[in-house]
This record gives C-alpha cells, structure tokens and sequence, in this order.
C-alpha cells in the first residue's frame, strides 16, 4: 500500500505539473527566455574607424538587445498574464512600431485570445545574431537582430506544439534603451510530443 | 582610357528609390496608401516608411575624380535626379547628359559636369535647381572605384543587360545582352560604356537608370529572403559614397525602399542633341522637351506617359 502511494505521489511530481498544479491550486512557474548570441559583428558606416571600439560596441549592443528579446518572448509568449497584451510589450518599440502591433499580434504574441487554446508555454532553445551599425568611433547607430525563437506550447485539450518565430528586429536606441523599430518575422507551429517526464528520461531497469 | 567614365550612384541610389516625400522628419507610417497594393512577404512585417505626396529629390553624381584626386571637386560623369513620391509609391529616374550646355551659377556657361569640379557638391545643386527649376533635397556622390567595393561588397548585382556592350579599349565592357550576374568591374565598364553604344553619351546615362533599378530589385529580393541584409547594404553603401544624408535618412529611406514597386520607377535621359558650343563638343537640350519634362514631374515626382521622350538605346541593335 505504502509503495502504491510513492508510487503515485512521484507519479504527479514528475508528470509536468499539472495534475499537482490542479491540487494545489499554484500556477506553473514562467519559464525563462535566455536568447542564446550566436554571433555579433558591427557594420562599419565609415571607412578606417575604430575597429576595436567598433567591436567592443558591437559586443555590449548584442547583450542590451539580447536582454530586449528575453523580455519581449517572455511576455509575449511565456507569461499567460500577457498573453495577446501588445500593451504589456509596448515600452520594447518605438511608437512607430507599437502602432502596428495589434495587426501583427498574432506572430509578435502567442496570440489574441491565446488563454483560450494554451495551457503554458515553456521556452525552448532560442538564438540570435546581432549586428551593430557603427560610426568610426564605435557609436552604436542601429542594430538588426536576427532571430530564432522556439517554445513548447501546451494546449488546454492536453496536445503539444511547437511555436517556432524566426527573422528580424531592427533596434533604434532611445537614450539608454534599445527599442525595436522595424521587424520581418514569421511563425510557425507543429505537433509535437509530450514531454518527458524529468527524472524518467532513462528506461527502468529489468529483471532478468 | 578616357579620362572620364561614368560611376553611377548605384546602391544608395536604389536605396533611395524608395517612396519619400516632404521632409525626412516626417513620422513613420505604413507603408500603403489607399489604391496601392503591397503585400507582405513575412507573417507579421513593419518598417518606418517616408509618407506624404511632395516628392523628395536627390541628386545621384558619379565622379570622375582618378585615385588620389578630391571626387567632390572632379567633373562628374554620371548625373541622374532621383524623383521620390511616398504615397504614389512611385517616382522618377532622370539621366542629364553630362556634356549639357548650361549656365553655371559665377562660372558662365559651361557643360553641366564642370560644375563639381568648380565649386564642389553645392555648385552642382545651384546650377541643376538654377536650370531646371527643381529643389534638390539631398546628393549623393561616389567615385569609380567606390562603385566597384560597393558591388563586391553585396556580391555583385543581376542585370538585365540590354544588348551586347563591347568597348575593350575604353570602358572594358565585354558584355552579352541578357539577365546575368555581374561584379563590380562589369557593372562599371556597363555603367561607363559609350563608345559601344550609337547614342552616346544619351544610352549611358539611361544605362546608369537600369543599374539603379537593378540595384533596387536585388536589394528588395534580399531583404525579403534575409531582411538582415539591409545592414550589409547600408554598410557597403555609406562606405564608399559622400552624402548630405544622416544615417537616419539612410536608414529611412532604406526601409521605404523595401515596398517600393519597381515599375513604379520610370527611367529617362533628358533629350538633346550633340552640337559644338564655344568651341567644345556638348550637348543642346531640347528646350522645349525639358521643360515639359520638369513641368510634369516637379510637382509630384511622377512622369506623365505623355511626356516620356524616347529612349537612347530603343535602336540600339
């Protein structure tokens, strides 16, 4: 009797937590978006600049922008509280771009309504190489991002997919910040499988 | 080798082939207007774009200036005005022959390309708005062997060439007639080339227009596979030209040139016939032709078809 109640209590700890998540009555922690560089280089604008300071800011823009996209796939794909809220991603574009975004919530956001079809999204593995326009003497004058994006998305009738958004933001800085000006993205979504329980990825042992 | 060739402004002058107007401090807006399909080619898509119905001009020189001399005070070779109009999507490429016989503002009269070399950039504007009544916004100049990094930096650019070009002695054009890709030497020798041609003069200048609108084509098809290509066009570009443009407008008009339907673009030479003035071989505009022209186009950028003059190379076998 003891072994069965272990048995199922692992059960639900392992299982993806949303059994748990329904005893309990707590939500399921936000998974974090960590935009992985895979490349930085600067454009130079002028010719026989700085190379080094070119560099170096091309480097340091990379990892402002980078944190720019954590946040934006975050709260735009990740958290159900922003779900489909443009509102909520706003202060990441410039107001140019922010008037656009209701035409594009359904790639910019998981989607208008997205509370209706999705449980949760875990964030997968998500890239970018960022390019930096620079002056002569390492001033930071635009950047483009080019950008892969992947999420699990599980659906409220127990089915996976995968969200992939691929393409490109172009950066504008605004005093200190970094804010998306222009973007070419699209979005694509396929079946996908469970997934596997933590702790289960190895087959029990047999008795021979 | 003649000492002077043609040098189009060829990527910046794509660039701006986009729809601008008014001042470059307008707000961003979409990128349509009522009439005017332009469909995207990604699921969600938005860049800034120029609005407004006054067209923007922008004068696209070629230098003639050799290694070592000042292209900004050279005689220009390759001259064309670039008329924008961002709510029409649509605008106007306009070749001056070089040799045109003009007024040159305290030089006296002299061929319009002596002009840059006289009194640099800002001579070359007086005297274009002087003789032909237009407010140009914004210049453009780059040099021979700035054309040449700028192509080869993007690698290369596909052109339809027109007919066969072959003027070894010259230019270097050796140049089958037909869509083929071309790297920064050819694309020169095409945009140099006038002895291989019976118009002269009049065929390169609207070659210079075919390059321009070549340059555009490629830049859209690559922005529209890789959308991250435009730094590298930005990049190759700004390198190699000097420009009354800021970044900013660079990048303005860089994003409006992505919708810009290319045959919304029309691409003409001032008509005129090769005299001898003052004792030199140049060129007598067609008084009455070019003032049809500007007439027509000043307003709005826009070309009537009425107005269109014939092109240079239409007999050109």
């Amino acid at each position: 009797m003891i072994a069965v109640v272990v048995l199922v209590a692992i059960f639900l700890l392992t299982r993806g937590g949303g059994v748990l998540d329904t005893i309990t009555g707590n939500e399921p922690p936000v998974g974090n978006v960590n935009f992985h560089l895979k490349g930085t280089e600067f454009v130079a604008t002028q010719l026989s600049g700085d190379k080094q300071a070119q560099d170096d800011t091309a480097k340091a823009t990379a990892d402002a922008v980078r944190k720019q996209l954590d946040t934006l796939f975050e709260t735009a794909y990740v958290d159900p509280g922003s779900w489909g809220d443009t509102g909520a991603i706003g202060d990441l574009f410039t107001d140019g771009a922010k008037g656009q975004l209701k035409d594009d919530i359904a790639t910019i956001t998981l989607g208008d309504n997205a509370g209706d079809t999705y449980a949760s999204v875990d964030p997968g593995k998500s890239s970018a190489k960022v390019r930096t326009l620079t002056d002569k003497s390492g001033n930071a004058l635009r950047a483009a991002a080019d950008i892969s994006f992947t999420g699990l998305a599980k659906h409220k009738d127990g089915t996976y997919t995968e969200i992939t958004v691929t393409g490109t933001f172009f950066f504008v800085k605004d005093g200190d910040t970094w804010r998306i000006e222009g973007y070419s993205l699209d979005r694509k979504e396929k079946p996908a499988k469970a997934p596997v329980p933590k702790g289960s990825s190895s087959p029990s042992a047999v008795a021979s | 080798m003649t000492r002077r060739f043609v040098a189009v402004v060829l990527v910046l002058a794509a660039w701006l082939a986009g729809t601008v107007a008014g001042s470059l401090g307008n707000s961003p807006a979409a990128a349509s207007s009522p009439g005017i399909a332009i469909g995207k080619a990604h699921a969600a898509e938005y860049t800034p774009s120029l609005t407004g119905s006054k067209p923007i001009v922008i004068l696209a020189v070629g230098s003639g200036a050799r290694p070592g001399e000042d292209p900004l005070h050279s005689l220009s070779d390759s001259i064309h005005l670039i008329f924008l109009n961002p709510d029409q999507h649509a605008g106007t490429i306009i070749g001056i022959p070089r040799d045109s016989w003009v007024d040159i503002p305290g030089q006296g009269s002299n061929k319009i390309n002596s002009a840059l070399a006289a009194g640099g950039p800002d001579l070359m504007v007086q005297t274009i708005e002087a003789r032909f009544g237009v407010h140009i916004d914004y210049w453009a100049i780059t040099t021979f062997w700035g054309f040449k990094a700028m192509l080869d930096k993007i690698g290369g650019l596909t052109v339809n060439v027109p007919f066969r070009m072959y003027d070894p002695s010259y230019s270097g054009a050796d140049l089958q007639a037909g869509v083929q890709r071309l790297d920064g030497a050819q694309a020169l020798s095409m945009a140099r080339d006038r002895h291989s041609l019976l118009a002269g003069d009049f065929g390169r200048q609207e070659n210079g227009g075919r390059l321009i609108l070549a340059a555009l084509t490629q830049f859209q098809k690559e922005f529209n596979s890789d959308a991250g290509s435009l730094f590298d066009w930005i990049g190759a570009g700004m390198t190699q030209i000097n420009t009354s443009l800021t970044v900013d407008d660079v990048m303005l008009l860089a994003y409006t040139a992505t919708a810009q339907p290319v045959g919304k673009l029309r691409n003409i030479v001032l008509p005129g016939s090769s005299q001898t003035i003052g004792g030199l071989s140049a060129v007598a505009l067609n008084t009455t032709a070019v003032s049809q022209i500007f007439n027509d186009v000043t307003p709005d950028g826009i070309m009537s078809k009425k107005n269109v003059p014939p092109s240079p190379t239409a007999n050109q076998p």
